[in-house]
C-alpha cells in the first residue's frame, strides 16, 4: 500500500479516542481515563440505606457445593455425622477449594445441588440446620506468614472470589514471578441494583482495612488503593476514617461513574494508569486485583480463623421487603425470596442486571458468587424488543470500553469467521454488555461475544 | 441525553421530525407542491416496502415498525426536484426501496444510499422531467393551488414550463423581478445539528463535507463569503445533514466518517466547478458510498480494535 509509510505515521501521532486528546495533549500525568461505558440508572437507593441483617435458620436444609469452576473437593463428612459451623465438609489437598460446613447441624445428604447462578448442578453436602449456630474452633494462619502459606490458606478457608466470577483466591494469592507492587481493591459495584459490598463497606470498613494492610505486609506492597464508585458517598466516608488510624499506604479513589468502572482491565487503569492488555494477568503490570468482599472475607480467615461460610446477598428489584442479608452459603433461594416478598410472579434476576441471568432453577441455592436477587418488573426491567437488524449506527463503537466494533464482532461471528472474530479481537471482550445495552435494534452482542468465545475456544482446544 | 431515541423506529421518526422545519420552510416558499410530494412519496414507500417485505416473506407489522420507509419516503420526496410526475416518484421509490434496499437484503445491508440511488437513475434516464423545476431563483410552482399540482403530478395537463407560466401568469412577472430569499436551508441546518446532538447522526460528516467543499471553492477562486453562500444553495445542507448522515451507508468510525464527508464536499465541488449537472451531490454521495469498505479499512488501520489495550511493548 503506497500510503502505508504516511499512515502509519499518523497512527502514532493520533490519540486513539477523543476521551484521551486530553491526555494526549499533557503527557506529564498518567492517563487513568477509559473511553467508553455507560451511564446506569442505579436504583441503589433501593437497598442501600438497610443494613446487612440475617435471617432465622431453624428447620433449614442449606446445600453447600463441593465445586468451584473445575476444582471439585471430596466430601469428608458422613450422612447423619454433626457438623459445627465452619467445620471442614470437602478436602481439596493443596490446590483445590475447601467446603465448609455453613451452619451447624446434621448431614442428611451428599447429593447434587442447583447453585443460583450456574448452570450446572454441582455435587453438594446437605445439612439439616439446628438453629444453633454453633462455630467449629477457629483456624488461624501458619506463623509467619508467607504469601505461599497465605494461598493454601486460603484454598483451605474456601475462598473465592466473591466480586463474580468465583476464581480461587488462594491460586490469585499464588501469584507468579512478577513483582507485584500495589494491591487494589474493587468496590466499585457498578452493576444497577446491588448493595451488597456498598453496606458491607459503609458497616465493616475497618476490617476491610485491616484486611488490606495484612495483605500489604505479607506481599511487601506499598500502594493499597481502593476504588469506588461515587455514588457510594457513605461507603467511601466509612473507610476514609477507618484509614485515619492506620498507616498512609492505603488510599480510597472515586472511579469514573460509568459501567463497567469495575472491569477488571478499567479499574487498573483508573487506579494505576497501567494498561492491561487483553489475556494478560494483572500481576504482570504488577498489581494484584481484589474484590472489597473477598478482602473482608480475607481478613475474617486471617485474623478470626473463619472460613467464607456466608456472604451478602442484597435482594431488591420488586420486593416489598428489600435489603442486605448476610446469608450462608447453600441456603436455598427460596428462602430468601420469601423473606423479600416479591411483587408479582416475574422472573427473578440473579447477581446484577447487567452481568447476572436469570433464575433457572427456583431450587437453587445460593452459592459464593450469588451477589443479589432481583424481582423482575416491567418497569423496572423493561422487556427487550424484538431484534431488528443491525443499523450500523455505531452506538456499540461509542460504549465498548475496549475499543472493539461489536458491529463487526457481531458480522464476523454470524459468518462463523473464526480468522475475522481474532482480528476484531474478540478475546479482548469483557463482556460487559455495555453494547446490548444501547443497541437500539435490540441485538443480543454481549450473547453473542460469549458464544464465540466459548465455540472459538473449544474449537481451539479440539 | 434523555431525549435520545432508543430503538429504530424511534430514530427514524427523529428523522423524519428532524426534517419539518426545513420542509416548512421549503413548503411557505414553493406552495402546496412540497405537501403533495411528500405525500406522494410516502404513500408510494409504504407501498412498496409492503410489497418488497411480502415477496420477501418477512412480517409485515414488523418490517413496516421500523418506519425507515417513512423516513425514506420523506426525505425522497425532499431529493427529487419538485413538480415531478407522480410515476417519477415511485419509479425512484421502487429504485431506492426495492432495488436498492431490499434487493441487497434489506435494511442496513444496502451500500448505496437509497434515496440518491433513486435520484440518480431518475436524473439520468428521465433527465427532461426534472428541468426546468421551481427553483430559488422562481418558485413559480408557490401560486399553484392543490388541484393544479395535483393535475401536473398526474399529467392530466401538459406540463408547465417556465416560458408559458411566465406569460400566462401576471403574478409571474413580479415574481421573477423579485426573488423570495431560499430560506429552507436554515431550517435543514437547525433540524441536522438537533440530530447531531441527540447523537442520531454523526455531526462530523457534514462539517467535513462543508469544510472541504469551502476549502475547494476558495481554491477555484471564490471568497469565503460566496464560498460560504454557495453551501446554502441547492439541496447541500439537505443532503450533508439528512443523506450523508445515513449510518447505514456511511462508514463505521470517526476517522472513516471524515474522510467521507471530505470526499463527497469535493466531489460535489468538483462537479458544481466543471460538470454537466447543477448539483452532483447525489453522485457525490453514491461515490462515496462505494468506498465505505476501503475507507473503513484505512480507518482500521489508522484506529485497530483494542487500541489502547495493547501490551506496552
Ligand atoms: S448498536 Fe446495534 S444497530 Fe447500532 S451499530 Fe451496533 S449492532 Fe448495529
Ligand atoms: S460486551 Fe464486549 S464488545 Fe460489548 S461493550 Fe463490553 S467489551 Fe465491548
Amino acid at each position: 500500500m503506497l500510503l502505508a509509510t504516511p499512515l502509519r505515521f499518523a497512527r502514532g501521532m493520533l490519540p486513539a479516542n477523543w476521551h484521551q486528546l486530553s491526555s494526549f495533549f499533557s503527557r506529564s500525568t498518567a492517563n487513568t481515563a477509559w473511553r467508553g461505558g455507560i451511564k446506569l440508572v442505579g436504583h441503589k437507593q433501593l437497598s442501600n440505606q438497610l443494613p446487612i441483617r440475617t435471617l432465622p435458620l431453624a428447620d433449614q436444609v442449606v446445600a453447600v457445593p463441593l465445586q468451584h469452576g473445575r476444582s471439585l473437593a471430596e466430601p469428608c463428612v458422613r450422612i447423619g455425622q454433626r457438623v459445627l459451623k465452619g467445620e471442614v465438609i470437602g478436602h481439596g489437598g493443596t490446590a483445590i477449594v475447601w467446603a465448609h460446613a455453613s451452619t451447624s447441624g446434621t448431614v442428611v445428604a451428599i447429593d447434587a445441588c442447583h447453585p443460583a447462578d450456574g448452570d450446572q448442578p454441582l455435587p453438594a453436602v446437605h445439612i439439616a440446620a439446628d438453629g444453633q449456630e454453633r462455630w467449629a474452633p477457629p483456624r488461624f494462619p501458619p506463623h509467619p506468614l508467607t504469601v505461599p502459606a497465605l494461598a493454601e490458606f486460603a484454598l483451605q478457608m474456601g475462598l473465592v472470589g466473591l466480586g463474580g466470577a468465583g476464581f480461587p483466591t488462594g491460586i490469585k494469592l499464588a501469584g507468579t514471578a512478577h513483582p507485584l507492587d500495589m494491591l487494589l481493591i474493587n468496590g466499585a459495584e457498578c452493576e444497577p441494583f446491588l448493595t451488597c459490598d456498598d453496606r458491607l463497606m459503609q458497616e465493616r470498613a475497618a476490617d476491610i482495612v485491616a484486611a488490606a494492610a495484612l495483605l500489604a505486609k505479607v506481599y511487601g506492597i506499598t500502594q493499597v488503593r481502593i476504588g469506588i464508585e461515587p455514588n457510594k458517598p457513605q461507603a467511601m466516608t466509612a473507610l476514609q476514617q477507618a484509614l485515619v488510624s492506620t498507616d498512609r499506604r492505603i488510599e480510597v479513589h472515586a472511579l469514573p461513574l460509568r459501567y463497567p468502572a469495575g472491569g477488571q482491565p478499567l479499574l487498573v487503569k483508573s487506579l494505576t494508569g497501567r494498561t492491561l492488555a487483553p489475556g494478560r494477568l494483572p500481576a504482570e503490570v504488577g498489581v494484584l486485583v481484589l474484590n472489597v468482599a473477598t478482602v473482608y472475607a480475607l481478613g475474617r480467615a486471617l485474623l478470626h480463623g473463619e472460613p467464607l461460610v456466608s456472604r451478602i446477598v442484597t435482594l431488591s428489584g420488586a420486593v416489598t421487603s428489600p435489603g442486605n442479608i448476610e446469608v450462608p452459603i447453600g441456603l436455598p433461594i427460596s428462602t430468601l425470596l420469601a423473606a423479600a416478598q416479591p411483587h408479582g410472579t416475574g422472573d427473578i434476576q440473579v447477581g446484577g442486571p447487567m452481568m447476572g441471568r436469570v433464575l433457572a432453577n427456583s431450587a437453587a441455592v445460593v452459592s459464593k458468587t450469588t451477589s443479589g436477587l432481583l424481582a423482575r418488573s416491567e418497569s423496572l426491567f423493561p422487556p427487550r424488543a424484538a431484534t431488528r437488524p443491525c443499523i450500523r449506527c455505531n452506538r456499540c463503537v461509542d460504549v465498548c470500553p475496549m475499543a472493539l466494533r461489536p458491529l463487526q464482532l457481531l458480522s464476523a461471528y454470524e459468518q462463523e469467521n473464526r480468522a475475522l472474530l481474532q482480528q476484531e479481537k474478540l478475546t479482548a471482550c469483557i463482556e460487559c454488555g455495555a453494547c446490548s445495552q444501547v443497541c437500539p435494534s435490540s441485538l443480543p452482542l454481549r450473547d453473542s461475544f460469549r458464544h464465540a468465545k466459548r465455540t472459538i475456544w473449544l474449537g481451539v482446544r479440539a | 441525553m434523555k431525549l435520545q431515541p432508543k430503538t429504530v423506529p424511534g430514530i427514524m421518526l427523529a428523522v423524519v421530525i428532524a426534517l419539518i422545519p426545513g420542509t416548512l420552510l421549503h413548503a411557505w416558499q414553493f406552495g402546496p407542491v412540497v405537501w403533495l410530494q411528500t405525500a406522494w412519496c410516502v404513500l408510494f414507500a409504504l407501498l412498496v416496502e409492503a410489497i418488497c417485505l411480502r415477496v420477501r416473506g418477512q412480517s409485515l407489522s414488523h418490517g413496516l415498525g421500523d418506519m425507515s420507509w417513512l423516513l425514506c419516503g420523506c426525505l425522497m420526496s425532499r431529493a427529487l426536484p419538485l413538480l415531478v410526475p407522480a410515476w417519477l416518484m415511485l419509479l425512484a421509490t421502487v429504485v431506492a426501496l426495492g432495488l436498492v434496499k431490499h434487493g441487497s437484503g434489506g435494511l442496513g445491508k444496502n451500500r448505496l444510499n437509497p434515496v440518491m440511488a433513486g435520484l440518480g437513475v431518475v436524473a439520468i434516464c428521465f433527465f427532461q422531467f426534472l428541468y426546468p423545476a421551481p427553483n430559488f431563483h422562481s418558485p413559480w410552482s408557490a401560486y399553484l393551488d392543490f388541484s393544479a399540482v395535483l393535475q401536473q403530478q398526474l399529467q392530466i395537463v401538459p406540463p408547465l414550463q417556465l416560458d408559458a407560466l411566465s406569460s400566462a401568469t401576471p403574478l409571474a412577472t413580479e415574481l421573477l423581478d423579485a426573488p423570495a430569499p431560499y430560506l429552507s436551508w436554515a431550517g435543514y441546518l437547525a433540524g441536522g445539528v438537533i440530530l447531531g446532538l441527540l447523537r442520531v447522526s454523526r455531526l462530523e460528516i457534514p462539517l467535513a463535507m462543508m469544510g472541504s467543499s469551502v476549502l475547494l471553492c476558495m481554491l477555484a477562486g471564490h471568497t469565503l463569503p460566496e464560498s460560504l453562500h454557495s453551501l446554502t444553495l441547492g439541496g447541500y445542507l439537505f443532503a450533508a445533514f439528512f443523506i450523508a448522515t445515513d449510518p447505514v451507508t456511511s462508514p463505521d468510525c470517526r476517522l472513516g466518517r471524515i474522510f467521507f464527508g471530505v470526499l463527497i464536499g469535493m466531489i460535489t465541488e468538483l462537479v458544481r466547478e466543471f460538470g454537466l449537472y447543477a448539483d452532483g451531490l447525489c453522485f457525490a454521495v453514491l461515490a462515496a458510498n462505494l468506498l465505505v469498505p476501503q475507507l473503513n479499512q484505512w480507518a482500521r488501520y489508522l484506529n485497530p480494535p483494542g487500541r489502547g489495550w495493547q501490551a506496552p511493548s
